[in-house]
């Protein structure tokens, strides 16, 4: 029986394809986003719709802005992730015990890796920017996505196809790459974008610490954090870039809820 | 069974519930009369008076230990522990009448326990840093810190009321360096050579004592009756250590603590607000905000036409109104206001753009072209992305220069500014000791310790060298001014603003002494509830 | 008897190589940790003195810091010291032994970090299986939306508005954590909100966890005959329905524990807890490379520890992963 998707899943994919238009004409509509064109500080709903910020620029403009650095960061991090998940994961599998045993082992075991504390550490040997953020935030995703693979890879290594393309003599990577990744794919794709909201989300705690992206250049994590600080000022400065972040979370969840409902309704979770 | 409207009950309620106060603090953290309570905004460094180096630790210490001079409300040098001091006439010999004062153990200070105390604080195995910076004009005092010598030549015990100091040099400079807080005095043989850890090796003569130390979290003062220049008014002194300026801010609305340093966001609200703008206090600071042009790392900085275009530029004024609230005072000079001389009017270059642009033309880079790419950095405080970000982009629209702005972390930034790697850079002075020589001549003469920006003009050199020997303020100050104004003209930097620090005060405190450094020991402080 | 010694002898093999592979692990964690603080500009020595360093005074301060010595040396010796117990003595602020700063913090950590572990499990046990029992009805929906909420504002924004709202205008609730000794009420006062921020996150993702665990079981074939049967359903949800789901859930517990330090530090700094988290981030600050490396090391121990016990329980729980572990 396939599930209908849900209308919360096809708010959520509205959403975000609305974002996607967001993210790339946004930043340059009404006014750029680097650009200081008025005094700072304007409250909400007069020419510049969201206000200004404490230099005066638009921060409608500078929120779609972020929509790009953010987008970009969730997602590269999540197909570095995802990539070295899939090789950990699979040759957990497939590989020699002595290979796959440690290497499964040593993935358990690098859930205990302080991200936050690398991401702080390795901000002074890059000089600053979104290297160390992606680097430190894919290192912290990645070990669940390995999980997530090697048990899935486990379960469907004796389903029916398999065995048969194993008995007509087809190569083990072969059969990897042909049968079991599409299989995979869709559990991927839904863990996916429930994991973008939680890397969006770890980068604004980076921000909050005081690394992450290069001035003038905004993410709605380093709007939070600066909006934060001046938040007695101007609260609205700070609620903004929550909202969407939000918004944009709760979509991201929704879609990926429904995705996975989608594609592998017997799907089983790690 | 859809009974979702349920749920909507739950709102009204909530308000219900909701607009009744509860009487958490008024139960639990009510502050007892005459105990003032204030938070540390970082976690204690030291407890060692003679290796402390930042200004909040010190602002613990000082009501703790003192040295033989101090600073007073009106920046000057006062005697502490020292009735009274006379200087010889070639300037060299200090000698110092102690008072009857006691240490905190009850015993007499005597002019054996000062030389004690300076020779511990230059013992090589105390490793202190501040020893050096301060003292090393006594003489003998290089070659104790160097190991070469197991005591201080320059320090001699007169009689027990009685010490003579004898300087390498006659340095007007000398009294004021004095007052930090690595020439305290302890009571003789009372701790080893190595830094004091515990509560109950600091014994010193100040106005409280150390009650209770949690490491991490509390650090309680008493009062100390026997003080020399009377029992202070308040009976305790709690400074719980907090980190968030934001919880700080919530303790103080709720009643828990009576005094917080602001952020100068925060400040800007809360000076709007009805009902706090009454407690907002702001104090002046010895420490000038200004751009550094480096012309070691960046070839066009070495021509003057170059900097004095960057300099008229620079809108200063609109900074400081935009991106500062206007709650700090524009720099017009290099010498911050409070220091002697400090503050004035000085040569600053107006803010110009049209002449900067034909400066800029004049020295071959008309539009801007032929500009090596300029990166722009800052150290990490409050204010400087934003203060950083408005210079960028005035330069580039003023002078069609890029300027890319490069936030580096704390460790890599403080090593290139150590190594003079910093190119166009946002920074911070803050002064050791209240005297002009501490930032004309530490700073900005050609072998000043801290010119690592490659600038050099021999008239400056050879003023701010006379004025640094010279013993009389008014012999001084005009040679100061003069220099000041050339390198005002020359433009190695563009001074900004002064630094200003706000707090917030419980009505009922009264007495709070200050100098430029900040808050002085407690001694006439009160709280009434 | 013989299987029971055997089986004994197998549990006890298998306890020691789980702990082996975890050691190893913490040590390769603890070695790049250390590798990528040595190459990084900058240290601590620098950090302390800062624009007031000289070539002198650094020389001074990197000497008494140890710093001088050159890296393997300086790491080889914190390894064999830290097998004893002993971290060697902090770069930063006070001069003391490192191990005293991890005496102090870790119980403030770990009692918060437990209670919120216990009632993130509550939290999302409770919503995932409403969940998934009315599936795709209105309180399944709601279910999955208030744990959603749980992650989707940063703590830190969160944290400070409900200090705001509880603390400082309702007055309920006390405005920060309290050293046990000075606490003027009981204690449950000073941990709820503690507590209700750092559980938010690990509820959500065990409400969803539960919830498609317990769809996953509740759809299989044996509920089915069972319902068929005339069994009455709660006794099928909570016997054999939770009784299945819970496994992948305890092991995502025991996962969480990986977020000790870096969940901890933000609800430590607003609620002004001298906990693991902020010694941890301020230690990277002043790069006090001693204490990084210890709070790496606790940290990583007491993930191992949790996660063996986890490995643990499990075969109690589900006597099917008994059979296929040996």
């Amino acid at each position: 029986m396939k599930k209908k998707a849900g209308f919360l899943f096809w708010c959520g994919v509205v959403y975000l394809v609305g974002l996607l238009l967001f993210a790339v004409f946004g930043p340059h509509f009404r006014f750029s986003w680097e650009a200081q064109v008025a005094s700072p500080m304007l409250p909400p709903f007069g020419t510049h719709w969201l206000g200004t910020d404490e230099l005066g620029r638009d921060v409608m403009a500078r929120l779609a802005y972020g929509a790009r650095l953010s987008l970009i960061i969730g997602f590269s991090v999540q197909v570095l992730a995802v990539a070295i998940g899939i090789c950990v994961g699979v040759v957990g599998v497939y590989g020699p015990k002595w290979l796959s045993t440690p290497l499964m082992r040593f993935t358990d075991g690098m859930f205990a890796f302080p991200d936050l504390l690398l991401a702080v550490l390795i901000a002074g040997l890059f000089s600053m920017g979104l290297v160390p953020v992606i680097v430190a935030l894919a290192i912290g995703s990645w070990p669940s996505v390995a999980r997530l693979v090697r048990t899935q890879v486990a379960s469907l290594k004796d389903r029916e196809f398999v065995v048969a393309s194993q008995a007509m003599g087809a190569s083990t990577p072969l059969i990897v790459v042909r049968h079991i990744l599409p299989h995979l794919a869709g559990v991927l794709v839904a863990v996916m974008m429930v994991d973008i909201a939680a890397t969006i989300l770890a980068e604004s705690t980076l921000s909050f610490l005081g690394i992450g992206v290069q001035l003038p250049e905004a993410s709605w994590g380093s709007m939070i954090q600066s909006g934060n600080a001046n938040k007695l000022v101007n609260p609205w400065l700070l609620l903004w870039p929550c909202l969407i972040l939000s918004l944009t979370v709760f979509a991201l969840n929704f879609v990926g809820d429904g995705l996975r409902a989608l594609l592998d309704p017997k799907a089983k979770e790690a | 069974m859809n009974k979702w409207w349920l749920c909507l009950l739950v709102v009204p309620a909530l308000f219900v519930v909701g607009c009744q106060r509860g009487n958490f603090s008024e139960q639990a953290q009510s502050g007892a009369a005459n105990v003032f309570r204030y938070p540390m905004n970082v976690k204690p460094t030291s407890l060692d008076p003679h290796t402390v180096q930042d200004g909040d630790t010190i602002d613990l210490l000082q009501n703790v230990f003192e040295g033989l001079v101090g600073w007073d409300e009106n920046n000057e040098v006062v005697g502490l522990l020292a009735e009274k001091w006379e200087v010889s006439p070639d300037g060299k010999v200090y000698t110092f009448t102690l008072k009857d004062a006691k240490f905190h153990n009850g015993k007499t200070v005597t002019a054996e326990d000062v030389k004690w105390s300076l020779e511990r604080a230059a013992s090589p195995a105390l490793k202190s840093t501040t020893t050096g910076a301060y003292l090393s004009d006594i003489q003998g005092m290089t070659e104790m810190l160097a190991g070469k010598a197991p005591n201080l030549t320059g320090v001699k015990v007169i009689d027990p009321k009685t010490v003579e100091i004898t300087l390498t040099e006659p340095l007007p400079t000398f009294i004021g360096k004095f007052t930090y807080l690595t020439s305290a005095v302890m009571p003789k043989d009372s701790v080893g050579p190595s830094e004091i850890t515990k509560p109950e090796q600091m014994i010193g003569t100040g106005p409280f004592k150390v009650a209770q130390y949690l490491p991490d979290q509390l650090v309680v003062l008493e009062a100390n009756k026997d003080y020399h220049r009377g029992a202070p008014k308040l009976a305790k002194i709690e400074r719980p250590i907090i980190l968030d300026s934001q919880t700080r801010l919530n303790k103080f609305q709720a009643g828990e603590v009576d005094l917080i340093s602001l952020p100068r966001q925060d400040a800007a609200a809360l000076a709007k607000d009805e009902k706090f703008k009454n407690q907002l206090k702001s104090f002046d600071r010895a420490a000038l905000w200004y751009i550094g042009m480096n012309q070691m790392q960046y070839a066009p900085f070495k021509d003057r036409r170059v900097r004095q275009a960057f300099a008229m530029a620079i809108d200063r004024e609109r900074i400081v109104r935009d991106q500062l609230g206007g709650l700090v005072p524009i720099a017009n000079s290099i010498v911050p206001k409070g220091i002697k001389g400090g503050g004035r009017q000085g040569k600053v270059h107006p803010y110009n753009p049209e002449k900067a642009r034909q400066l800029l033309a004049e020295a071959g880079f008309a539009n801007g072209q032929g500009m090596p790419p300029l990166n722009m950095t800052f150290r990490e405080w409050p204010d400087a992305p934003a203060i950083t970000e408005a210079i960028a982009s005035q330069i580039k629209q003023n002078l069609n220069v890029e300027v890319k702005i490069q936030r580096t972390e704390l460790g890599a930034y403080l090593q290139a500014y150590n190594e003079g790697k910093q190119v166009f850079y946002h920074m911070r002075w803050g002064a050791d000791f209240l005297d002009p020589q501490n930032f004309l001549s530490h700073m900005l003469t050609t072998k000043g310790p801290e010119n690592k920006f490659g600038y050099s003009n021999p008239t400056y050199d050879e003023l701010c060298a006379r004025a640094d020997r010279l013993l009389k303020w008014e012999e001084r100050l005009p040679l100061y001014a003069q220099a000041e104004d050339i390198v005002l003209q020359d433009a190695p930097w563009v001074p900004l603003y002064y630094q200003v620090d706000y707090e917030l005060h419980h009505p009922g405190l009264t007495g709070l002494r200050k100098s430029l450094f900040g808050h002085l020991p407690h001694l006439n402080t009160e709280i009434k509830r | 008897m013989a299987s029971t010694s055997r089986s004994l002898v197998s549990l006890f093999k298998s306890i020691s190589t789980r702990l082996l592979y975890g050691l190893v692990s913490i040590l390769f964690i603890a070695f790049v940790t250390f590798i990528i603080d040595e190459v990084a500009p900058g240290d601590a020595a620098l950090l302390e003195l800062g624009d007031k360093a000289t070539p002198q005074t650094l020389a001074i301060m990197r000497a008494e810091m140890g710093l001088d010595r050159p890296w393997p040396v300086r790491f080889g010796e914190f390894v064999i010291k830290a097998t004893q117990l002993d971290f060697g003595m902090s770069y930063a602020g006070v001069r003391e032994p490192v191990r005293d700063k991890i005496t102090r913090a870790l119980p403030t950590t770990m009692q918060v970090a437990f209670l919120a572990i216990c009632l993130a499990a509550i939290i999302g046990l409770t919503l995932g299986t409403i969940s998934a029992i009315r599936q795709n009805k209105f309180a399944d929906r709601a279910a999955l939306s208030l744990s959603t909420l749980g992650v989707t504002i940063p703590n830190f924004v969160l944290a400070p508005i409900l200090v705001y709202v509880f603390a400082v205008q309702l007055n309920y609730l006390p405005t920060s954590w309290a050293p046990p000794d000075r606490r003027t009420a009981p204690d449950i006062f000073y941990l709820l909100l503690p507590v209700l921020v750092m559980a938010a996150r690990p509820a959500a993702t065990l409400t969803r966890l539960t919830r498609a665990s317990m769809i996953d079981i509740l759809q299989q074939e044996f509920i089915r005959l069972a319902v068929a049967k005339g069994v009455p359903p709660f006794r099928l949800i909570f016997l054999h329905g939770l009784r299945n789901a819970i496994l992948p859930v305890v092991t995502a517990i025991g996962t969480s524990f990986g977020f000790l330090l870096t969940g901890s530090f933000v609800v430590e700094t607003v609620f002004v807890m001298p906990g693991l988290g902020s010694l941890a981030i301020d230690a990277v600050r002043q790069r006090d490379t001693p204490v990084i490396l210890a709070t790496t090391l606790v940290a990583g121990v007491v993930f191992v520890l949790v996660n063996l016990a986890v490995d643990l329980i499990l075969p109690i729980l589900d006597p099917r992963i008994r059979e296929s572990q040996v």
